[in-house]
């Protein structure tokens, strides 16, 4: 695959993308907005490769996954050198979508609240799944677990999620 | 157990995504700072290795000027040495005329030179 058409092939799959990095840096949009540079830069100078192996979309995704790990990782670690406190302000609640409806908006809300007190490999594959909607199994390609252990937390996650929003609605 | 099922929860998340759309940032402008001059994997190898050698002539080339210049210092000092002085002639004395004998009173050097039978 040359440049132009991986330049093609992340320009089309680019929404999704943002959507995965969103959620992959705990919906922190400045952040999600960088992995997202540093995947593409990662695939577009050959330091990520695609082999053909799973669907492009998938493996872009496990790209975008240990881009924001590895950013994490390495905050982490100045954080833990420097004994520095980064009093960071979640910009997130400022990036709500403004045209969306009130419900959409509320719905969205309440997901995101409830998605927050789910495991990460829970939260990451009812995100894979319903969201971008990828099968259990690409998902669990794309977090790099076997596919059985995709399958347990993918069905405990969505139980939970549904007791979670459920309890919310009635709140 | 609640009652929400896979529909609704499919719901919340189009919902989610449709947030989410609103505020994608433009592929362009991503692109844009990703159009820095870059350089491909394979040649980059080839420009390291070739930067590599460049570095190893480079260092055997001033180990060899270091040498030649060696060498040039020890043929300008055999040179200096095998110098002679032209009024080194001057010191010749073969004939011993210098040590010849003790020094006497009013005599010349020229005496031995200039023929006394003639002056009377």
């Amino acid at each position: 695959m040359n440049d132009a058409d991986l330049r093609g092939q992340l320009e089309s799959l680019h929404s999704e993308s943002f959507g995965w990095a969103l959620a992959c840096c705990r919906r922190d949009r400045d952040d999600a907005e960088e992995v997202l540079q540093m995947a593409y830069l990662a695939v577009l100078d050959g330091r990520a490769q695609y082999h053909g192996r799973s669907a492009f979309r998938t493996w872009l995704f496990g790209v975008i996954r240990l881009t924001a790990l590895s950013l994490r990782h390495r905050r982490w670690l100045r954080r833990v050198l420097l004994i520095r406190n980064a009093h960071r302000v979640d910009a997130s609640a400022e990036h709500e979508a403004l045209d969306a409806g009130l419900i959409q908006r509320d719905r969205a809300a309440r997901l995101q609240r409830a998605l927050e007190q789910l495991s990460e490999r829970q939260r990451s594959l009812l995100q894979l799944v319903f969201y971008h909607g990828l099968t259990v199994d690409d998902a669990a390609e794309t977090l790099g677990i076997s596919v059985g252990s995709a399958r347990t937390h993918y069905a405990r996650g969505k139980a939970k999620l549904a007791v979670l929003l459920d309890s919310e609605r009635r709140a | 157990m609640s009652d929400i099922g896979e529909d609704e929860l499919r719901r919340h998340f189009v919902a989610m995504r449709d947030a989410d759309l609103a505020q994608v940032p433009a592929f362009a402008a991503l692109a844009r700072r990703l159009d820095i001059p870059r350089v491909p994997r394979a040649r980059a190898r080839w420009v390291l290795a070739g930067g590599v050698g460049a570095m190893a002539a480079a260092a055997m080339l001033a180990v060899l000027a270091h040498q030649r210049q060696e060498d040039a210092w020890l043929r300008a000092a055999a040179e200096i040495s095998r110098w002679q002085a032209p009024s080194d002639a001057l010191l010749d004395d073969s004939h011993g005329a210098l040590l010849g004998g003790s020094a006497v009173l009013g005599a010349s050097v020229l005496d031995s030179i200039i023929p006394t039978s003639h002056v009377e």
